[in-house]
Parts: C-alpha cells; structure tokens; sequence
C-alpha cells in the first residue's frame, strides 16, 4: 500500500514539475501548481498513517489511535493552496485584459 | 519598568507580536467605518507593535519567553518562544515595516484601507516565522506574509507589476511546496511537528531523511530568499512592484526568513560546527554535535553545498547586477548577493562568523530598504526607474544624493557607513573560520559592487535635463499597453498629489540613514548582541 | 587639512563605548621609513601646493579638498601603527585622487581607468589582512609583515604602485588629466604602494622582479612621444628600482630603496612641474612638436625665461639618471651596492641607461631641438650613394615623417585629450603645429612656480650632497669616492651615447610595442560579453527560472544520495 501511494505522490510531483517547465498557457500552470499541492497533501496524510489505527475519539476500541494533526495539517495547506490559487487565478484574469493573451510568452516583458 | 520582566505582558508578549498586527486587519476597516482615517490608525497600529517589539530589551527580561495560544503547550498546540534570536531580530522587521508604510502612504492614498491592511497582514506573517516553534505554523505564517506581498506587489494593477506578482506568486508557490515536503518529511521520521522534539527524534533518524529533509527546507527558503539557482525570479519579482514594496520584501521579509532559516538550521539540525580549516584565535565549538554531527560527511558535505550557493550567489548577484539598467532590479541583484555574503558566514561556523552574518543581516536590511527609497524617490520625480533617466536628480535633490552616497557606501562596505562594519567583520571571521574562499568573494564583491552604485551617484550628480514639465503621477505605470488605472478608480476618492510634499518620504529615508551611521558608531554594541545571540544559537543544540 | 580629517575620524572611531574599533588601533610606528617617507611627502605637499597655486588655471575649493585628503593620506599612512588605519588611509589615498580626477576635464574616462583597478588593489589588501589574522597575526604593524596573504598583498602592492603589468591604470590617467595635476598625483600613489611592500612583505625577495620592470619599463618610456606619458613609465620603471632595493636579498636594500622613493618623489616631481611648463607653452604634449617652428639649423639663444626651466630640466634628469651629485646617484649606489645577483646588478645598469637615454632625448627635444639625431642614417644614405639634394629632403622629411606620423595607439587619446583636457587652442593632432605660440601670462613659468621648482631642485641637490642628513644612523656611511662617482656615472654615459648614435634608428621598432591599452581594452570588452550572455541567460521566461530551481534542488538530491 505505502508503495502504491509514494509512486502515485512520485509520479503527481514528477507530472507536475513537468508540466511547470514545459507549458505555455498560465491556467495550466496553476492547475500544474495545484497537482503539485496534492501530491504534498497525499503525502501528509500517508505519513499518518497507521496500520490497524483508530479514529481519534476517545472511547473507542484499544487499537492504537491515528493522530489527528497530519489531517489537520493537510486541511490548512489545502486553505492556503487555494487562496494561492485564487491569488493566481486573480492574477491571470488581470493579465488576459490587459495583455490579451494567457501565453507565457506575453509575461516576459522583464528579463534580463 | 522594574517589575515588567515577569509581567503578564511579557510573558505572553510572543502571542501580543503576533495578534496585535493580525487584529488591525480588521480593526482598520472597522475603525474606517467610524470616522478614523485609516492611516492614522494604521500608523498608530504599526507604532504599537514597535514598542512591543522593543519590549523585550527591558532590563531584567527572562529569556526565552514561551507563550502558546490556548495554553496547549508546544507538543499539543503551536509554542511561540521569544529567544535571543527572535530579540534581536523583531525590532528591525518591525522598524522596517513601519519605515516602507510611511515611505508608501502617499503613493497609496487612494486606497490607504487596502493597503494597510496587506501591510499588517505581512506584518503578522514575518512576526509569526520569527517567533514560532512549530514548523507547519511556520509555514503557514509563510504563506501568510507571502500572499500579503503578492498582492502588494500588483497594488497598482498595471501591467508591469503583475508580470511581478505573476512571477514571484509562482515562485513563491513552489518554494511553500519544498517547505512543506520537507516537514513532510520531518514529520515521516519524528511524528512531531514541535521543533525542540523533533530535533531530539531526529537524532535517530535514519540520515537520508535527516539530509533530505535539511535539502528541501533549505532549498524552500533559498528559494523564497532568492539565493542562486534560485535567483532568477527576484529581479522579475520586484522590478514592477512599488519601491516601498520591494522595500519590504528586501528588508523585513528577508529578515524574518533568515531568522526562521536559523531556527531551522541550528534547532533542528545542529548548525555547522567549526571547519578544519579555522583558527584557533577566536572560538569555536570543537567536535560534532548536533543530528547533522552524527554523519560528519553528509554535515561536510552539505556544507559544501551551501559554499557553492553562497559564492555563486555573490558572483552572479554582482554581475548581474552591474547589467541592469534600472534600479529595482540592479538593488534585487545585489540583495541576492548580500544574501550570498550572510550565508557565507552561516556556513562557516562557529559564533563569531556566525555573529557576523546576523550584523550584516540587519545592516543590510536598512541599507537596501534606504536604497529603495531613494529608487521610490526618484521614480517620483523622474517618472520612470532607469538609471539613464536619474540625470540630474541628486542635484535639485541633494538631501536624497547624499542619502543614496551613504547607502552606497554601506552596501559596498566603505567607513563611515554601518555595512563596513558587517562586512569587514565577516570577511575576517569567515577567514578566520576557515571559509577562504567565501571571505575573498565577499571581499572582491565589494570591488564588483561598487561601479553599478557609483555609476547612478555620478550621473545624478551631473549638469542634466531639466525635469518634464508636468510632474508624472507616481503611481502610473511606464507601459503603454495597461489600462488607466483611474478607470478603476471608487467613487469619491481625492486626487492624487503630485506635489513636492516630500514629508513622510524625506523622513522614512533619513531615518534609514541615522540607522546606518548610527549602526557605524555602535557598531561594537551590536556585534556583541549578535554575538551572545550567536553564543545561545550555538549553545543550544543537543 | 586631510591630517584633520583622518585625525576627526579617529577621534570618532576611538570613542566609542565598546572600544570596538580601539582595541585595533596602535601608537604610530616611528621608525626611519615611515618618519622619512612622510616627512618628503610633507615638504613636497609644500612644494607642489606653491606650484600649483601659481598655476592657471586656478584649482578649485573642491579640488584643494581631494588633493588634500590624497596627500594626506599619503602622509599619514607611513605612520600607521596598525593594519586597520593603513587601510583606512590606503582607501583615503585612493578616494582622494578618484576626486581629482573626477574633477579634471574629461574624468569619466580617467576615473574608470583608475577606480575599478584600485578597487581591487583594496578589495585584495583587504583580503590579505583577513588572511593574515585568520593565519593568527596581529593588527599591530610589526617588522614582520604580513603572515598570510602574501598573495593577495602582493596584486594589492603591485597594482598600488603600478608594477608592470599592472602599470596601465597610471599611464592612462596621469597623462590624460590636465598637466599640472599630474604634478600632484604622481608623488603620492605609487610611493604608497612601495611603502606597503616594506611594511607587508619585507622578504618578497622581488629583487629580480623589480630589475625586470625597470628595464621593461625604461624601453617602454624611450617608446614614448608625449611628455607626461614617458615621465609617467618612467615612474614605473623607477619603482622597479625601490622594489629592487627594498626586496634586495640582503636586507641591506633597504635604506638604499627609501631613500630612492624619497629621491623620486623630489626630483620626478620636479619634472612634472617642468612638463606642465613645456606643455603650456607649447599646447601640446607631443615632446617632438616642443621646438618645432624655431630654427633647427642652430638652436637659439637661451631666453631668461628657459634659463630656469633648463637648470630645472637638467636637475631633474640628471638626478634620475643617477649623476653625481644629485640624490638620485647616491640611492642608486646603494641599490646597486645592495643587490645580491649579478642579473639584477646588470638588469639594473641596463635600467640607469636607458633612463639615462630617455632623458637625453628629454632636454635635447625640449630645449635643444626637434630632430631627433639619426647619425647611421646619414651613413647609410651616403654609402648607398644618393643625391645630396634628395639625401638632405629625404632626411627631412624622415625626420618630420617620425615627429608628424601616426602614434602608438597613446596618440589619439594621449594628445587629443591633452589638447582638450588643458592646454587650450591645441589641434589635438600629431600635425606639425603653427610656429610658436606668443607667449602670455601662461606660458611664462612665474615667480611661484620657479621657487617651486627651484626649491625641489635645490633639494635634489642637497640630499645628493648630504645623504647623511637623511639616511638612517644605523645605514652603511655613503662614500663620496671617486670610485662611486664613476660607477654611477658610466651607464649613465652609456646612455646618453646611445641616444645620440642608436636611438634614432631604433624609433620605427620602438613604436610598435604592444601598449596595455590593448590588452585591457579587450579585458574589458570580453567581461562586457561575458555580463551580456549572463543577461541572455535571465531571459525572463518563469519556466526558465523555475527549472534552475528544480535542477538545483535535483542536484543537491543527487548528491546526497550518491554519497549516503
């Protein structure tokens, strides 16, 4: 099972790094940044994850309990990479009306 | 005063850092409701928490300080702990933020609510990272700061300050990401979140997360910070943002992200030891320690890494820089390099060095935020940033080319401007603790540094063109392809002032150069702070 | 003035609370070197300061102030008791001429000949002394010297006091500024890069190093067409000589190379003041054009304005090429006497030649005449049988063809911005001039700038006299023998009957050395090309920035992982 998730996280991360590097149009970059988030969430949980484990609600059976704070954890980063998204989101509308396009070539009037 | 030390006030001073400016966010807008401007609230507010932030040099103060909201403690809840550290640092972020709000207020009376609010929001974020012991609240205050800066940089909405934000958002992003999975990753191998415990489980973890887990939270903040290979986006980033935005990312953010890298660095993983290569003239912590001391070679090598970071930091942050033709992006090239000359003094171990690196830290955070005043100034009577178009300026101006000369010489390193101080200081220690290579690049990054500062002093001082006839309204962008802002405009709103009311702006900038000459006269006072900082950083690992 | 200023701010830096900067500081070091040293540099601060003042047209406040601050720190800074004031006053030297320069007419150019390379002689001096406490020195100047760093004090002394090859900065900016000013400048900077030697690196053993530069140096100023930029490598070649003396094996070098530099100083100075004259009389640096329009048939009746100027010429060129009695002879002795290899002593008989040539060929185009005396052409052209009438216009136009044709690539810049930096009116071209300026107001020498320059020759003459008024006690006693006189005295005739017989000859090959110019042009334009592909490098594109990101981080990852 551990294998199974750590290749899926894997592979998300690696789609996702790829995707950052090669795409052309923002959207799909912030959907790129987005699989990225996921696959960090993926491996939050997994890291907390206990074989045979136990909701934590005190009371229950004597197996052994699951801790609640990667949960926690993955629920505010899950927050915080959705108000990124919507920043981003925000930000490529913004572009498109003033630049009329959401290519990555029309945000390169810096360099050098 | 006497009783304050183990006061109330004190003890729960590391919460009051954090709430106070998260408390205005909406405090302003309600305050706005009721009649009080949002700017002399905003002001007041920022005053408020400068004084808390000095609250802690009051004699008699027990150190650390620990609060925890809810009373939870640090293994259940979030501890904030108030160390040497977070001392000597909180003053300079507050300084500074406060310092880039007044320089901003007039550019941003349009909307001073908006404004104030994404500035106390930073405000809380560079607290926070300072003050928190919890990696994952760490992050989360990270975060906090960071989307407060993206949408400083966009303020205006014109185009060239969104290809900023746009930039830096993703950058940024990503970097958040390597932060997480390095926690991630501590947490894979301690099961706790809380600093001080996971470094006591770290210590048996198996290496490869120890050393992974050290090159993902390192490359996170690198990337955050802008040191090389992780640079290129910071001259994007701040080129378009307003100079007393890039101020604030220069100075404070980069503050409190240092601060945070060296909780990261020597409470969770040990800190770099002496090298082999140190003198025995100044001390130095002898023998391994630490998790990272448990695999000297992963230590070494690791060290290595950061040596490599720190001097390709410092050569390219000074090429670059010297190709820039405007000045936000030549200042963003030399942060990267200053960073670079920090780092150097990290990595070389032992106190003094790292002593030095913290005195620089805090001289180069005023410096360059004076620096991007002085770049706001100009743009206000120049219309644009480019370095061609400065002709002149420093003498209708020379309050202001006296200011830039003091900043240039601190930044490079030349008496009677505090950044001597720090830099000499840190190329005799890194020397001194064996990091050859790391001081002769500072050294020669002083020679490099020089000719990009001097070539803007000269041409403002020289015989040019008159000022255009018609001041250019500040806050307008330079390309031509963005729609007005005025178009966007609330109903109401008074108009902008172009006039020479140079008040609040004469007055952020002249206070960035008390603090510089004053940081020169004090210079010894300060290096023995950040010495004793240095001593307990050092002292405090396992 | 500028010894107020270095005192107010170490009046600043001692008072501080923590003592941070006063636990560096150390009581001035009085030995001989230091107390001569500045003690020349004070009288010659005097001298220069009663030149200039006669001089149009007048320098300004602003001016005064750099100049000041540059000699000052000149002053102070043998003196030093501690590496942390040196610097500091190394810095103040330094910052002081960049003010002269930049206040001079055409000083963007200078300045960014001077200031990058100056920049890092600093940035390497101060290198060497992190080293040299990291290696567990003390910042108290001790006899000693430097125990780490020797590497980097060595670029730092060897750009400060403009050894071959890294001379360039000098001749491009003494020679571009306006021509008294380079009476200022030339005392000042290289000295103190000597004194660093002595006081850094006091067994560099540089003995035959320094021979070579004077040789090279000294063929480079024959090559010379303009006044200043000859006299400006022939203080490259004299530095040869300090650091022959002082790094001289024995040891015994020492008192002999001080009192070079302080011999230098004198008399190098006096013939920058000389310079100025000619150049302002003439309007041109061009030393073959300095008597051009008078009679070449026979030269003119010395005037009682030249009468001076001449005596002036003579002291100076007579000192530098080590005729007895002038001071210039006695130090030279003692480097000669002091050196240990038979290379060096015979590198540095080469050296008093072809300094002694140069200046030769110095008086004889300044004041005798504008033909440069090619006696093997005549006999060439005689025994290859050629009509006389032909043979004397062949001859003359030889002779104009040296003085009006292209230069080196010094002559552009060298007499363009000589014309447009000072002298006014002048062509700027190498084309024979109208004959003759009148003469004015500005090209008479004046009262004060004649007691100037009698003054400094006077001294020339006193410490040739009497050198044990001003060497050490402890030095070897000077022997005013015969014996010595000669040994001074024949590569000195050597010289000059090279000049006279050979040097023509030698004009065309002499011409077509490579200049440094060259060489730091294309230094400069390929760091430009260097920063150009840096700036393609950063192209802007987000996908560019973030995959470095990701490579580095990949990296690190490798690494790790490989060795773990």
């Amino acid at each position: 099972m551990g294998a199974i998730i750590m290749t899926t996280v894997l592979g998300l991360t690696g789609i996702a790094i790829y995707g950052l590097l090669t795409r052309r149009h923002l959207i799909r970059l912030v959907i790129c940044f987005n699989v990225l988030e996921i696959a960090v969430l993926l491996a939050i949980v997994y890291a907390g994850f206990v074989e045979g484990g136990q909701a934590p609600i005190v009371g229950g059976a004597e197996a052994a309990y699951v801790s609640a704070l990667p949960h926690a954890v993955a629920l505010t980063a899950i927050v915080i990479a959705a108000s990124s998204t919507a920043l981003m989101l925000a930000y490529v509308v913004r572009i498109y009306r003033t630049r009329g396009s959401v290519r990555i070539e029309r945000v390169r009037r810096w360099r050098g | 005063m006497a009783g304050l030390g183990d006061s109330l006030l004190m003890q729960q001073l590391p919460s009051l850092l954090v709430a106070v400016p998260l408390s205005f966010v909406p405090l302003l807008y309600f305050l706005e409701k009721v009649g009080v401007p949002a700017r002399g609230a905003a002001l007041a507010g920022m005053g408020l928490c400068l004084l808390l932030s000095f609250l802690p040099w009051v004699e008699g103060t027990e150190l650390p300080i620990s609060a925890s909201p809810g009373g939870w403690g640090g293994l259940l809840g979030i501890e904030l702990l108030l160390d040497g550290r977070a001392r000597l640092f909180l003053p300079v972020i507050s300084a500074g933020v406060f310092v880039s709000a007044l320089f901003g207020t007039r550019w941003s009376q349009r909307w001073p609510l908006s404004f104030y609010t994404l500035v106390f929001l930073l405000f809380t974020g560079a607290n926070g990272l300072l003050l928190t012991n919890d990696l994952f609240n760490a992050f989360v205050f990270v975060e906090i700061a960071g989307i407060a800066t993206h949408a400083l940089v966009a303020f205006r909405g014109d185009g060239d300050g969104l290809e900023s934000a746009f930039k830096y958002l993703m950058a940024a992003a990503v970097g958040g990401i390597l932060i997480l999975w390095g926690i991630v990753l501590v947490f894979t191998a301690t099961g706790t979140l809380w600093i001080p415990l996971a470094a006591e489980r770290l210590a048996d973890a198996p290496p490869v997360f120890v050393a992974g887990a050290a090159v993902l939270l390192a490359s996170g903040i690198a990337l955050k910070g802008g040191l090389v290979p992780m640079h290129a986006w910071k001259a994007d980033g701040l080129a378009g943002a307003p100079s007393a935005v890039a101020a604030l990312l220069s100075g404070p953010i980069l503050t409190a992200l240092f601060g945070f890298g060296l909780r990261i660095l020597y409470g969770l993983f040990g800190g770099f030891p002496v090298m082999e290569g140190a003198s025995a003239v100044t001390g130095g912590v002898e023998g391994s320690f630490g998790v990272l001391g448990s695999a000297g070679e992963v230590r070494e090598l690791l060290r290595g890494m950061v040596f490599v970071v720190a001097v390709s930091s410092i050569v390219a942050g000074h090429v670059m820089a010297l190709a820039q033709s405007r000045m936000k992006r030549m200042l963003a090239y030399s942060s990267i390099a200053h960073m670079g000359y920090i780092v150097v003094g990290v990595g070389a171990g032992g106190e003094a060095a790292l002593a030095a690196a913290l005195t620089h830290a805090i001289t180069h955070a005023f410096m360059k935020v004076g620096w991007f005043f002085v770049c706001g100034e100009l743009r206000r009577t120049r219309g644009t940033d480019r370095i061609a178009a400065a002709r002149g300026a420093f003498r209708e101006a020379p309050w202001l080319g006296g200011a830039a000369i003091l900043f240039s010489m601190s930044l490079v390193g030349i008496p009677p401007a505090a950044g001597f101080g720090s830099k000499w200081v840190l190329v005799l220690e890194s020397a001194n603790a064996g990091a050859w290579g790391g001081a002769v690049a500072i050294a020669a990054g002083g020679a490099l540094a020089l000719p990009y500062y001097l070539r803007i002093v000269v041409r403002g001082f020289e015989p040019g063109r008159p000022r255009a006839a018609t001041p250019v309204p500040w806050d307008s962008s330079e390309s031509p392809s963005c729609p007005e802002p005025a178009a966007e405009l609330p109903e109401g709103a008074p108009p902008h002032d172009t006039t020479g009311a140079l008040g609040v702006r004469a007055v952020a900038i002249l206070v960035c150069a008390a603090l510089i000459l004053g940081g020169f006269a004090g210079y010894g006072l300060l290096f023995s702070e950040a010495f004793s900082v240095a001593t307990e950083l050092v002292g405090s690992v396992l | 003035m500028s010894v107020r200023l270095t005192a107010v701010v170490g009046t600043v830096a001692g008072s501080q609370p923590s003592g941070f900067w006063t636990h560096a500081l150390e009581a001035p070091v009085l030995d001989w070197p230091g107390v001569f040293l500045a003690a020349v540099f004070l009288v010659y601060v005097a001298a220069a300061g009663l030149y200039l003042a006669g001089t149009q047209p007048r320098r300004t406040r602003g001016w005064w102030i750099c100049a000041g601050v540059h000699a000052g720190g000149a002053v102070a800074l043998p003196l030093a008791g501690d590496l942390l004031t040196f610097f500091i006053l190394w810095e103040l030297v330094t910052l002081g001429a960049v003010g002269v320069l930049w206040l001079e007419p055409g000083a963007p150019r200078m300045v960014r000949a001077y200031l990058p390379v100056q920049l890092v002689a600093a940035a390497a001096l101060m290198g060497a002394i992190g080293m040299h406490v990291a290696a567990g020195g003390t910042l108290a100047i001790t006899g000693e010297g430097l125990i780490g760093g020797a590497g980097l004090a060595l670029l730092a002394v060897a750009i400060k006091a403009a050894v071959f090859p890294f001379h360039v900065w000098l001749v491009n900016t003494y020679p571009q500024s306006r021509p008294a000013t380079a009476v200022w400048l030339s005392a000042f900077g290289t000295k103190v890069g000597v004194f660093a030697l002595l006081r850094l690196l006091p067994d560099s053993g540089l003995e035959l190093a320094g021979a070579i530069v004077a040789v090279v140096a000294v063929i480079y100023a024959l090559s010379r067409r303009t006044l200043r930029g000859f006299l400006s490598f022939h203080i490259v070649s004299q530095v040869g000589f300090m650091i022959a003396g002082i790094a001289a094996l024995s040891g015994a070098g020492v008192p002999g190379g001080v009192y070079h530099v302080g011999n230098h100083i004198v008399y190098k100075g006096l013939l920058f003041m000389v310079a100025a004259v000619l150049i302002e009389r003439r309007g041109s640096e061009n030393m073959y054009l300095l008597r051009q329009g008078e009679s070449t048939a026979s030269p003119k009746p010395a005037q009682r304005r030249d009468v001076l100027l001449l005596v002036a010429a003579a002291v100076g060129a007579l000192s530098i090429s080590g005729v007895p009695p002038f001071n210039g002879w006695v130090s030279k002795s003692l480097i000669k006497d002091a050196v240990e290899w038979p290379a060096t002593y015979y590198l540095l008989i080469a050296g008093s030649a072809g300094t002694a040539a140069s200046f030769t060929k110095f008086i004889w185009l300044g004041f005798v005449s504008s033909v440069v005396p090619d006696p093997l052409r005549r006999l060439s052209k005689r025994r290859s049988g050629r009509g006389r009438g032909k043979d004397s216009s062949a001859e003359r136009a030889g002779s104009v063809e040296i003085a009006a044709g292209p230069e080196g690539s010094e002559s552009a810049e060298s007499a363009g911005s000589a014309g447009s930096a000072g002298s006014a009116g002048s062509a700027g071209s190498a084309v024979a001039e109208p004959a003759g300026r009148p003469g004015g107001d500005i090209a008479r020498v004046g009262l004060v700038r004649g007691l100037a320059m009698g003054a400094l020759s006077l001294l020339c003459l006193l410490m040739g006299l009497q050198p044990s008024w001003f060497l050490p006690p402890a030095a070897e006693e000077f022997e005013a023998t015969v014996a010595a006189a000669v040994s001074g005295l024949w590569p000195v005739l050597l010289g000059v009957g090279f000049f006279f017989l050979l040097y023509g000859r030698c004009v065309p090959a002499l011409e077509r050395l490579p200049s440094g110019e060259g060489v730091a042009r294309g230094a400069i334009a390929g760091f430009r090309r260097a920063i150009r592909a840096a700036r393609e490098l950063h192209n802007g594109d987000l996908r560019r920035q973030l995959g470095w990101a990701f490579a580095g981080l990949a990296a690190g990852w490798v690494l790790l992982l490989v060795f773990v």
